[in-house]
C-alpha cells in the first residue's frame, strides 16, 4: 500500500533530501506534498489527503509544535501520524510531543535505512 | 567548560560531514592554512568578478538561548559548500544553484547547532535561531574569529572550514 505523505521544512534542499531519503530506503511511498512552514502544510492539508506528515520543528513563521496545535483544531487530519524530524535532540519536546500527535522522532543527520524504519513503524501501529 | 564543548563541536561537526556529506575533515591547530588551496577561490559565488575583495566564502549563524547563550558561525568556502550541496541532493555540481548552496550551508549550521546543544543542554536544551547565511570575504572570515568565544578551523580537501562559538554573558 503506497502512503502519501507532506514533508515539511523550511529548507528546500533538506525537504529533497528526505523525499529521496524516503525513496531509497524503499518506503511505500505514494504522493509526496512539500511545505515551507507550518502554515502552508496547513494550506496543503486543506485539499490533499495525507497519511503521514514528517515535520521540522524549528521553523520561521508558523513552526512545527505551533503548526501541531493548530492541526489538533482540525477533525480531518488531527488523527494523521506525524513524524519530527529535526537537528535537535527531542528531549525538549517529547512531553508534549505525544498529545499532538507525534509518533516518532528523527533527529538528523540521518541515514536514509534509519527514516525508512521510523516510518514503516509509526505507519504499522497506526494501522494497528 | 570550553575544552569540554570544543571537544564536543569537533566531534559533532566530523561526524555530520562524514555522515551526510561523506566529507573526512583534518583538525587544523594553531590557525595553519591548509594545504593546496585550488585556484578559482577569487571569485563572488555566482562565478561573475566582482569589485573589492571576492566574496568567496558561505558564513551561516544561529543565536542559541538556554543556560548557554550566544551565536553559533560556520564558515565554508563557496566552491566546496557547492560540492557539498551536490553530494547532500545527489546532483552534479553544475545542477546546483546558488540558492541552494547557501540553504544548504544553512541546514549545515543547523544540524551542527542541533547536535551539539543537544549534548550540551541534554535536559532543556537550547533554543536555536533559524540560520542566516551570507557570502563574504576572506578577511571577514578572519574576523569572525576575532571576537572571544571558540574557533575551530578543519581542514577539509585543502579548503579552511571554520566554526566559532560566541557566548554572551
Amino acid at each position: 500500500m503506497a502512503y502519501n505523505i507532506l514533508i515539511v521544512d523550511d529548507s528546500q534542499t533538506m525537504r529533497r533530501v528526505i523525499r529521496k531519503s524516503v525513496t531509497l530506503a524503499g518506503f511505500d511511498l505514494g504522493e509526496c506534498w512539500e511545505a515551507g512552514d507550518g502554515r502552508e502544510a496547513l494550506t496543503v492539508l486543506k485539499t490533499h489527503a495525507v497519511d503521514l506528515i514528517l515535520t521540522d520543528f524549528n521553523m520561521p513563521g508558523m513552526d512545527g509544535m505551533e503548526m501541531l496545535k493548530e492541526l489538533q483544531k482540525d477533525e480531518k487530519n488531527r488523527h494523521v501520524p506525524v513524524v519530527l524530524i529535526t537537528a535537535q535532540d527531542n528531549a525538549r519536546v517529547v512531553p508534549e510531543g505525544s498529545a499532538l500527535g507525534i509518533k516518532g522522532y528523527l533527529q538528523k543527520p540521518f541515514q536514509p535505512e534509519a527514516i525508512c524504519k521510523i516510518l514503516s513503524q509509526v505507519m504499522e501501529k497506526n494501522r494497528v | 567548560m570550553f575544552d569540554d564543548i570544543r571537544k564536543k563541536a569537533i566531534s559533532v561537526v566530523s561526524n555530520i560531514f562524514e555522515t551526510m556529506f561523506f566529507i573526512f575533515l583534518e583538525l587544523q591547530e594553531n590557525g595553519e592554512e591548509p594545504k593546496g588551496r585550488p585556484e578559482g577561490m577569487g571569485k563572488h559565488p555566482d562565478g561573475q568578478p566582482c569589485d573589492g575583495a571576492p566574496l568567496n566564502i558561505l558564513r551561516s549563524e544561529i543565536g542559541f538561548q538556554g543556560k548557554i547563550q550566544g551565536k553559533i558561525r560556520l564558515c565554508i568556502p563557496y566552491q566546496l559548500a557547492r560540492t557539498m550541496a551536490g553530494n547532500f541532493m545527489g546532483l552534479e555540481e553544475g545542477e546546483v544553484s546558488e540558492s541552494q548552496t547557501m540553504d544548504m550551508a544553512g541546514e549545515l549550521t543547523n544540524m551542527i547547532s542541533g547536535n551539539l546543544f543537544s549534548l550540551l543542554d541534554k535536559k532543556a536544551g537550547c533554543r536555536l535561531t533559524v540560520p542566516k547565511t551570507e557570502a563574504i570575504s576572506d578577511s571577514e572570515m578572519a574576523d569572525t574569529s576575532d571576537k572571544a568565544g571558540i574557533t575551530i578551523n578543519f581542514d577539509a580537501e585543502g579548503q579552511r572550514i571554520k566554526l566559532h562559538l560566541q557566548f554572551e554573558s
